[in-house]
């Protein structure tokens, strides 16, 4: 099989380098991860290093992972990359280091294997220069951003001499292997997300500093009108660091033609970026840049510095009405004739002037400009998109009106009444929307869908994808229409961050506070029902699982056949942080779960021991393979690096599932350990509230949780159905849902989105 | 028919943290049998002479369970004929194994035994797996029985034992075992364990302190409390093994003894004081051996937490000099089925080492109890 990657490997274990190799290993590829050797001490210490960071800033997606990563170095190790079917170049940006390595590289690898440089500057061209023909044949330009984990864009570049091979089998690993976005690039300088991202910072730093605006104001006007990170572009380059401004910004311009439109913003020559580099202002790497943090204590204040005077002075609150009036109309904002108005509008106007001028050399479409900017730089929409949303022909009239050239792609665009047409508004291939072929019933809760190949798709379409009465009936229709029209059912949605959020806290709070304990008590029924129903239903049903699922959105998977998890994966059940207990099966089915886990210790009390302290603590996963540790999924669960494969691997599992056509589940017996366990279990939870890590309230809590987990008043040689079970979370939901603490709990949640400790 | 009963060997594993330490990975009946094994090869006893595995553990479950004194002895190659017993007595489990095998010296039973016991904590967690009491207690009485800390915080509160009086005690202890580490003294009693290429030599849990570091510890187990962990035993994995014959079995191989058993004791008290457990047994031990404290001259009484053991200190006027002289569980750990019979082999050990006519050892027990042994030079 010479399409997949078996092994890999990562030459230099900087940040970058550590955090790719990381990656693959979160994919399960084992990898090496090579640097210089250590001139004294362990020869691997720079790679061990490596190793260490990404353990410690959260690279890896398990520790367990880490032992996929073997630390070597260059110097004894090479002969090594003869396993690797993917050699990833990560080491210091310097053209005569990397054509050296990839001339010793070249003679260790294997034939057929792949090469390609994290360079996020030097053209491929330059890098090939002099190397074998093969290695012209095997090399690409393969650019992350930071951190891998994180950042969903991968650019790649294959050269005039690179065989379609190689570059599809490093189009495919991206994608479906390491799980990024790969957006196919020109050989040009900076590719996309740095080309577009490295003048708007240096742009809106050098306008800002030109219209007189404080550091504050240009942040508060460069971010939240643009849908750009508030962080804004002085913020910026504080993380990135100044230091970093004559090699990123110096070595793009100097790659660039003097008529590019960086030169007329030469962020290396400002007296003030030169100042800070000299002073050690260098950004949070010195605690000090255009911000400058303080801490009192457990007190933080901040100090910004004055860009004309170059002194620090106390962050001041932005005070733009215009900017307030119009932070979300970002057309209005530039009609503004004031200094918030004409700084908008320069921002607006330099960016896209830039971008549909260079656009045309740096990418395929504006589709994938726009695109390299959401995941490149975390945009919430690329300048194309910003441009429509403020008006495309207004931007090009006014610029005529003031004089300024209109780029030729930008005339056009405004032509057409903008540069994005109908066809890119058409659901992104891989989603339910794009998956679905006929509606089969729906509601303002949820959708049931035909998804083809005999799989319907239960989809809910209520805000954070929360339950609520609409969509149970809605699962109530999956369970009459599945059996009848189907052959398996598939639960996902096209949310971008958020599978489920639960349960409808605000309808819970409101029949709370009506005293109305029937309809609460009803609601959970409905719930524990339906749940049940689907997980003994005579069809499979697989839940394709992202994002958070929490509470309720937990609770669905758990009673799921199988679910397929996208590795990035925040499962859990925090009803204890809103003063609740789960009721509708989680605290049932993580005792039946760890009952059965592998490797788990048995006995009445056992199980109950593990989950006692998830709930009670909210312990949330923070990636699919920590989900397997925690039970919330199973061993057997498919894990998928790709949120775009997510959906048809869903529904190829269910397939499965349905061919292989299983009996459904014997129904559960729980042994539980009564009230004996549950003493042990407080025993536990009042050393803690001793502490000071449990308030009363939390007792409260851990109280009526320990009396479900135990099975209330039960003998340990007494089975118990998963109704008897569900009874308890019944109750117990009710009992700590009348203590006026987690009423404010639960508002706090509402009115904060965060957690009250009460 | 009554015979004395001797101590004429005493070996252990390393002491190391439950968990990071370097023994984690092993399994307890493993380490048990290393130490048997080690006890044969340095007394030079034929493993055929041996009558019984007589075996401590606290918590004698999945790994330490299916009677791990068996399990040991089996392991550690003695024939199928030498029996195997586990005896639960919580942390005092391995004096007790001690007193047993000495008892049935004494009524004609059996003349050579292996006495001792195992924990890990690392693979066995404190109060087991499936850990159900009694369902009519009430909270507290449960709260008192499992949770040793808090009783350790009240024993505090009674003793009037101030944060700094708890922390110079630890800082002592500390401070001993270092330098008796330093030294070699611990090295005398250790069974190194070879683990792959990596021998494991020494005690884990000792290590290097101040009184300013113990000071910024914040409490372990309640929140304005005094108790923290540089003042408590450590979670520890751990075996220790103890030979224990009569004197017709000495007179036959030649075998030199350590020291005599003379006295025993156990006692109990209210669970929620359990630190105290010492007091009792140690006056009742020395009774019964005819004894006063003034006659001991070596004193290993195990140091669950500074404040159980400074408490117990005060109250049977144990002189600070005599306490403990090569540290205590405070620094070298507390595997809690196997401290017992290091605490017998070291004072049979110092008795010899140091001279000196009586020894005693004794320990607090969970639950409310305490147990003690008095030595005598031989």
């Amino acid at each position: 099989m010479t399409d997949t990657v078996k092994t890999a490997a990562v030459i230099g274990a900087g940040s970058m380098g550590s955090g790719i190799a990381a990656q693959f290993a979160n994919a399960g590829v084992p990898v090496l991860l090579m640097d210089v050797a250590a001139a004294e001490g362990p020869r691997n210490a720079a790679a061990e290093a490596g190793i260490a960071r990404q353990l410690k800033t959260g690279g890896f997606m398990h520790p367990g992972r880490a032992t996929l990563v073997t630390p070597c170095n260059t110097e004894d190790h090479l002969p090594r990359l003869r396993d690797a079917d993917w050699i990833v170049e990560a080491v210091v940006e310097n053209l005569a280091i990397k054509r050296d390595l990839f001339a010793r590289v070249d003679a260790a690898r294997a034939p057929g294997s792949v090469v390609s440089s994290n360079t996020s500057t030097i053209p491929l061209a330059k890098l090939v220069e002099g190397q074998s023909e093969a290695f012209a044949r095997d090399f690409l330009v393969t650019h992350f951003f930071n951190p891998p984990r994180v950042m969903q864009l991968l650019e790649v570049v294959a050269g005039p001499a690179t065989s379609a091979a190689a570059s599809a089998r490093i189009r495919t690993a991206g994608d479906e292997l390491l799980g990024k976005t790969v957006l196919a690039c020109r050989d040009t300088p900076g590719f996309v997300a740095n080309r577009i991202g490295c003048f708007w910072i240096a742009m809106a730093i050098i306008e800002a500093i030109r219209a007189g605006l404080t550091v504050e104001e240009a942040d508060a006007i460069a971010s939240t009108p643009f849908r750009i990170p508030p962080i804004g572009a002085f913020g910026v380059l504080d993380l990135i660091g100044v230091d970093l401004v004559p090699h990123v910004w110096g070595s793009l311009q100097t790659l660039l033609p003097a008529t590019d439109l960086l030169w007329t913003y030469d962020l290396g020559a400002e007296p003030l970026i030169r100042q800070m580099i000299a002073g050690k202002l260098l950004g949070r790497k010195t605690g000090a840049g255009f911000y400058r943090v303080n801490r009192d204590g457990a007190r933080r204040s901040r100090d910004v510095l004055d860009l004309g005077t170059g002194t620090y002075r106390p962050e001041r609150k932005v005070d733009l009405p215009s900017l307030a009036a119009h932070r979300r109309d970002l057309r209005r904002l530039c009609e503004q004739d004031n200094a918030a108005g004409r700084f908008a509008w320069r921002l607006l106007s330099r960016l896209v002037v830039y971008a549909a001028t260079v656009g045309p050399d740096i990418a395929d479409s504006v589709a994938d400009v726009d695109l390299g900017m959401r995941l490149g730089y975390g945009w919430g929409e690329g300048p194309f998109q910003i441009a429509d949303r403020a008006g495309t022909p207004w931007i090009a009239e006014r610029l005529r009106r003031e004089g300024e050239a209109v780029p030729p792609l930008l005339a056009q665009a405004a032509e057409a009444g903008g540069f994005h047409g109908a066809a890119a508004r058409a659901p992104a291939p891989g989603t339910v929307a794009a998956t679905r072929r006929r509606v089969v019933f729906e509601n303002a809760g949820a959708v049931l869908s035909d998804i083809g190949d005999g799989v319907a798709c239960l989809e809910h379409r209520t805000k954070m994808n929360i339950f609520d009465n609409k969509v149970f009936e809605a699962v109530g229709a999956a369970l009459t229409e599945v059996p009848k029209h189907f052959r398996a059912l598939v639960i996902a949605n096209d949310h971008a961050r958020c599978f489920s959020a639960g349960a409808d806290l605000g309808l819970f709070l409101g029949r709370v506070k009506a005293g109305d304990w029937a309809a609460i008590d009803a609601f959970l029924a409905i719930g524990q029902d339906h749940f049940l129903a689907l997980k003994y239903a005579a069809f499979p049903v697989v839940g394709a699982a992202f994002g958070l699922a929490l509470g309720g959105g937990c609770e669905v998977l758990l009673h799921c056949h199988e679910v397929v998890a996208h590795a990035e994966l925040t499962i859990g059940l925090p009803e204890a942080s809103v003063g609740l207990i789960p009721g509708w099966g989680g605290c049932t089915q993580l005792l039946v779960r760890w009952a059965r886990k592998p490797g788990a210790m048995k006995g009445p009390l056992a199980p109950a021991a593990e989950v006692f302290p998830l709930i009670l603590r909210s312990r949330v996963s923070t990636s699919a393979l920590e989900a397997r540790d925690l039970g919330t999924l199973n061993d057997h669960d498919t894990i998928v690096m790709s949120r775009r494969h997510l959906l048809a691997t869903a529904k190829a599992r269910a397939l499965a599932l349905a061919e292989a056509a299983l009996p459904p589940p014997p129904p559960a017996a729980l042994f539980l350990s009564g009230p004996s366990g549950k003493a042990t279990l407080m025993a536990g939870a009042r050393g803690q509230a001793a502490l000071g890590q449990l308030s009363d309230n939390d007792l409260a809590i851990a109280d009526a949780l320990a009396t479900v987990l135990t099975g209330g008043a039960t003998d340990p040689l007494r089975p118990m159905s998963e109704q008897q079970v569900g009874a308890l979370e019944r109750e117990a939901v009710l009992t700590v849902a009348r203590r006026p603490a987690t009423i404010a709990r639960i508002e706090h949640m509402l009115a904060t989105g965060k957690p009250l400790r009460n | 028919m009554t015979q004395s009963a001797f101590i004429a060997g005493y070996v252990r594993t390393p002491f190391t943290p439950a968990r990071k330490g370097a023994l984690a990975g092993m399994r307890p009946d493993d380490l048990g049998a290393h130490a048997v094994k080690a006890l044969l090869e340095r007394t030079g006893v034929s493993a055929a002479d041996i009558e019984d595995v007589v075996w401590g553990c606290a918590f004698p479950e999945a790994e330490q369970g299916l009677n791990i004194g068996r399990v040991v002895g089996l392991l550690a190659g003695l024939p199928v004929t030498s029996a195997g017993a586990t005896v639960n007595r919580w942390c005092g489990s391995a004096i007790q194994a001690i007193q047993m095998a000495g008892g049935m010296i004494a009524m004609g039973a059996g003349d050579a035994f292996v006495a001792g016991g195992t924990e890990c904590m690392s693979r066995v967690p404190m109060m087991g797996f499936n850990p159900l009491p009694p369902p009519t207690w009430s909270a507290q009485e449960v709260q008192d029985f499992v949770n040793v800390g808090l009783t350790a915080e009240r024993v505090a509160e009674q003793y009037g034992l101030s944060r700094a009086d708890q922390d110079r005690f630890a800082f002592a202890s500390h401070t001993k075992a270092m330098q008796a580490q330093a030294d070699g003294r611990l090295a005398a009693e250790i069974a190194p364990v070879a683990l792959g290429n990596t021998r494991v030599a020494e005690d884990g849990c000792v290590r290097k302190t101040s009184m300013e570091k113990l000071a910024d510890l914040k409490p372990a187990f309640k929140a304005d409390g005094t108790v923290t962990a540089g003042s408590s035993s450590p979670m520890t994995d751990g075996a220790t093994a103890v030979l224990v014959c009569g004197e017709a079995y000495l007179n036959r191989t030649g075998l030199a003894p350590l020291a005599r058993i003379r006295g025993f004791a156990v006692s109990g008290c209210e669970p929620g004081v359990m630190g105290l457990g010492p007091i009792a047994s140690t006056r009742k031990a020395l009774a019964r051996a005819g004894l006063t404290m003034q006659d001991i001259d070596i004193v290993e009484m195990n140091e669950a937490f500074a404040a159980q053991a400074e408490a117990c200190r005060r109250d049977l006027e144990i002189p600070e000099e005599k306490l403990n002289i090569d540290g205590g569980a405070i620094a070298i750990g507390h595997p809690l089925g196997a401290t017992g019979a290091r605490l017998v082999g070291k004072a049979a050990q110092l008795l010899k080492r140091e001279g000196g006519r009586y020894a005693l050892a004794t320990q607090c027990i969970g639950g409310g109890m305490g147990i003690a042994m008095i030595l005598e030079a031989a």
